[in-house]
């Protein structure tokens, strides 16, 4: 095989990568789509029950609380339906807030509470400048993101993902 | 005043016209992303609120936004022209879809980029496989596949068909990705990225964003342009017309010597560096 | 309920320092300077990237086809070209729209013989 055909066997192995490539980001988006659940489903018992799935819905509103390791927290996600608990040590990101959208994956544990790996947060597309009522609305839940990470660090670690 | 417009199919007419083009598009585009920059940052609250309390890291939307736009914009035009290419067979078109290719995979990747900068202070991760996210990076791939399937020809007007089949097959397949942002009930939606409209965001926000697209649009012009004149000499340069115009240039910017009549023995082709670099924008006629 | 503790500026106590600290918050960008510093400069830098590649590119290609060229010109105007310049028009005058079946497929770079000249005018 001489140089040219050498070449054009790289290139094309090169478009045939890229068509490879674009079809496991479809298949990871199917099963990103899939394995997700609405509290309702959740409830009604459609989740699996051995394996990693994602939950996500609302945040219900003053159910966020601190345990009393300091590290972990616990907050109730909602669809309007029906509601699943949630526990999660780490740091909950910055956009996290009661009656803000949330996505945590995880698994649900016996004690029917969802224990999760990974929380995020979701947020709408809203681009305003901030009002005073409006940074009151998310003081709760920005004091108690502040003091898991300062309990996290003073634990030693640092949750990166 | 009557324009023929078809004489600038002809790879030789429109050569000299994007040479002037490209320093306009080019200071235009700096201008106004300079502007952008000044406004995204100084006239802009330093905080958002309301259900989107983002902090500084929102500012990041003054690229990222623009870069996802024109990676979809330039992806439309490069198609547009490569369907121009394969109806009128106009070798012109081939080229500026060429030519557009790698900014347009540019942006992309600037957008996945600062996508993924943007979204782990705000969301909590750089990636996740939601359908926005999934479909920029297949669009970033159908980029690359161009490139890679225009290189893997050897014949020019082979590989021009070929690179404007897949970038008429690409385009069909992506507004189905792109509008499966579909999440009727926020509540109930593995997506992270929700439906937004203009009218949610602040005016300044809205000007610097604004006037960063322009500004990239412009930019987008002036790399197509300078590119495809770079596809332009390589192509067409056993023809005359290149030959006149780099005899006449070169002996103007003292690029090489020009040669006397029937000198043949004495030329050293590679005599002398290339001393001053040619700006791009000078005219080529 | 606890009272959030934000990062709030301090009040400048002498304007020359709040010179510099305005310049320090903008480059601290409320602590998201790895953020908005990661995003803004990787695309600056692959902007600059791809004006550089373009020039770079096109003094390359300038180089090869004017060396190629000058070869054809003298090649064409030893024993072959009798007319001089006559045979070889530069730019067209008028050029009429070309909406006919493709000409024989031409090699990239493939050198085509001395002669063939508005073959390609399309």
């Amino acid at each position: 095989m001489n140089a040219r055909q050498k070449r054009m066997l790289l290139a094309g192995a090169g478009v045939i990568g890229v068509g490879v490539a674009a079809m496991l980001a479809l298949s990871a988006l199917q099963s990103n789509i899939a394995y997700f659940f609405s509290p309702s489903q959740v409830q009604a018992g459609e989740h699996p029950t051995d394996a990693v799935f994602r939950v996500g819905g609302l945040v219900v509103a003053d159910t966020l609380k601190r345990q009393a390791d300091g590290l972990t927290v616990r907050f109730d996600v909602t669809d309007n339906a029906e509601t699943v608990p949630v526990s999660y040590t780490g740091i909950l990101p910055d956009l996290f807030g009661e009656g803000q959208g949330v996505v945590a994956k995880g698994r649900i544990g016996a004690d029917g509470v969802f224990h999760a790996d990974e929380v995020l947060a979701k947020h709408d597309a809203s681009y305003m400048p901030p009002e005073v009522a409006d940074t009151l609305k998310t003081a709760h839940a920005d004091g108690i993101v502040e003091d898991t990470a300062e309990g996290l660090k003073a634990a030693g670690q640092t949750v990166t993902r | 005043m009557k324009i023929n417009w078809f004489r600038y199919a002809a790879p030789a007419a429109f050569y000299p016209v994007a040479g002037r083009l490209v320093p306009v598009f080019g200071h235009a585009a700096l201008a106004l992303m300079l502007f952008a920059l000044y406004w995204g940052f100084f006239e802009t609250p330093e905080r958002l609120g309301g259900s989107n309390p983002q902090k500084e890291y929102y500012r990041i939307i003054f690229i990222h936004v623009p870069a996802a736009w024109l990676s979809m914009w330039l992806y439309l035009v490069l198609a547009g022209w490569s369907a121009v290419g394969l109806v009128f067979n106009t070798r012109l078109s081939f080229m500026m879809a060429n030519a557009i290719v790698p900014t347009g995979a540019v942006f992309t990747f600037i957008a996945l980029w600062t996508g993924a900068f943007w979204g782990r202070p705000s969301w909590g991760t750089y990636w996740d496989w939601d359908p926005r996210l999934t479909s920029e990076l297949i669009l970033f791939f159908l980029y690359l596949g161009l490139m890679a399937l225009h290189s893997a020809i050897d014949d020019s007007r082979r590989a021009d068909r070929a690179a404007a089949l897949l970038a008429i097959v690409g385009l069909v397949m992506l507004p189905v990705i792109f509008w499966s942002v579909n999440c009727p009930d926020p509540s109930n939606c593995a997506a992270l990225h929700q439906r937004s409209s203009l009218s949610s965001i602040e005016g300044n926000i809205l000007t610097a964003m604004l006037a960063m697209t322009l500004g990239f649009w412009l930019y987008s012009f002036a790399t197509a342009f300078a590119r495809l004149r770079s596809i332009i000499l390589t192509r067409e340069a056993d023809s005359a017309w290149v030959r006149d115009m780099l005899a006449r240039e070169g002996a103007r910017e003292g690029l090489q010597p020009a040669l006397p009549e029937g000198a043949i023995s004495s030329a050293k082709p590679d005599a002398g560096p290339d001393a001053s670099p040619e700006t791009q924008g000078r005219a080529g006629a | 309920m606890r009272v959030p503790r934000r990062k709030v500026a301090r009040a400048p106590e002498r304007s020359h320092n709040s010179m510099i600290e305005l310049v320090n918050d903008f480059f601290r960008q409320g602590g998201y300077a790895f953020y908005v510093w990661g995003a803004f400069g990787v695309t600056f830098l692959l902007l600059v990237a791809e004006v550089l590649t373009l020039r770079t590119s096109r003094r390359t290609i300038l180089r090869r086809v004017g060396r190629l060229a000058r070869l054809r010109g003298m090649q064409a105007r030893s024993p072959r070209g009798a007319a001089g310049g006559a045979d070889f028009p530069s730019i067209p005058s008028d050029i009429q729209p070309s909406i006919h079946p493709s000409v024989p497929p031409s090699v990239k770079d493939r050198k085509q013989a001395v002669g063939s000249t508005t073959g390609d005018l399309k």
